[in-house]
């Protein structure tokens, strides 16, 4: 051997060697197994639906309210299919408050169950070369202020070229709505052929993440 | 002192390839609010540690780019590292001493400190859309590994001297 100087040299060099490989591997693992748990915390914070789901209206506050799904019967108000043929109904619905047309939705064609996210962005190509969009542009919802005895009318209609047909005209109290989603059923008569309702409300002073997160439900 | 410092090295190594290095804040210029509306989890921010960053080339199936980051970030420093650690018990051996200067060449092509520079010079500029990169803990860690390492082949180096005066 030609290294009989060094008196501390190991007999077996390259086992010692595995020694800060060994240092390496466990720092890194003793790491990971410190903070693993607090990454799974954090995930857990950011999840979850946001805190003011389900609660009352705020006398005096602003909320989006807007239909997130709308069902109808099979048949319209008369019994008869919804339009010619075995098409089914192309849905629409607009919101009333205090008298007022104050928002109308987008058509969902032939289809009995009509879903709507809340956001919406109508661009064409000219749009791209500099067009501003602003946050309520995209948020396709009415809004209102929550007054206790105020109500709202959802009427729904199949729409068709020539004349819309009525397929529910339904009256809300406010305050029986809370804020998040609010599923409603309904019978079918003569005057009323929407089977089933989900009405969202949302502050409009929600963060945008939780707008987010509601409307893309 | 070698010995001490190799160990610090090789923990501050270990604790550098696993802990956060860098968080890249996405944006999306004025449609930002939009994206976040729209698509609110493509706009999260996300952290990666440097084997993180691995891990999803490896999921991204670019194995090309996991084994030049694998070999350059990982196995050139650790095995560099043990070299030093080899070579720190044999000051004296030919064989010994071959290895430390194989280490040091091989140390060259290590991407370690180029890894940290890049990281730093990205962190500075301000991406397309405003999207950011900020430097995390992780990063300081591993620098201060090849800072470690760096200062133990310096030391090693004057031993070597000494020794052959």
């Amino acid at each position: 051997m030609s290294d009989l100087s060094d008196f501390d040299a190991p007999k077996k060099p390259w086992l010692t060697a595995l020694i800060p490989a060994s240092v390496i591997f466990l720092a890194a693992g003793a790491y990971w197994a410190f903070t693993s748990g607090d990454a799974d915390r954090n995930r857990g914070i950011g999840q979850g639906i946001p805190a003011n789901n389900g609660d009352r209206l705020i006398q005096g506050k602003s909320y989006y309210l807007y239909a997130s799904e709308i069902e109808l019967y099979p048949s319209n108000q008369e019994g008869k299919s919804w339009d010619r043929g075995e098409d089914g109904p192309d849905i629409k619905y607009q919101i009333k408050w205090l008298g007022n047309e104050i928002f109308e939705s987008t058509v969902k064609e032939d289809s009995l169950l009509g879903n709507w996210s809340g956001l919406q962005i109508d661009l064409k190509w000219s749009d791209l070369l500099g067009k501003t969009i602003s946050p309520n542009e995209a948020i396709q919802a009415a809004r209102i202020r929550y007054e206790p005895k105020s109500s709202i009318e959802i009427v729904v209609k199949d729409s068709d070229l020539a004349k819309d047909d009525l397929a529910g005209n339904i009256e809300i109290d406010l305050k029986s709505l809370r804020v998040g989603k609010n599923s409603l059923q309904f019978p079918k008569d003569s005057g009323n052929s929407v089977r089933s309702l989900i009405l969202t409300l949302l502050p409009i002073d929600s963060t945008i993440d939780d707008l987010a997160q509601f409307m893309r439900e | 002192m070698t010995r001490p410092l190799i160990l610090v090295s090789s923990v501050l190594l270990g604790i550098g390839l696993v802990a956060p290095t860098m968080t890249i804040y996405p944006k999306a210029g004025e449609f930002t609010w939009l994206m976040e509306l729209m698509d609110p989890e493509s706009m999260d921010s996300v952290t990666y540690s440097i084997f993180g960053i691995i891990v999803e080339l490896a999921e991204m199936n670019d194995w090309f780019m996991v084994v030049i980051l694998s070999i350059f970030s990982v196995v050139f420093p650790v095995g560099k590292i043990c070299v030093f650690w080899n070579h720190s018990f044999s000051t004296q051996d030919p064989k010994a001493f071959s290895l430390y200067n194989g280490a040091k060449i091989l140390g060259k092509f290590s991407m370690a400190e180029v890894f940290v520079l890049s990281l730093f010079l990205i962190s500075m500029k301000t991406l397309p859309g405003g999207t950011f990169v900020k430097l995390e803990y992780g990063c300081g860690i591993y620098f201060l590994s090849v800072i470690t390492s760096m200062t133990t082949s310096l030391l090693i180096k004057r031993t070597r001297k000494g020794i052959v005066q």
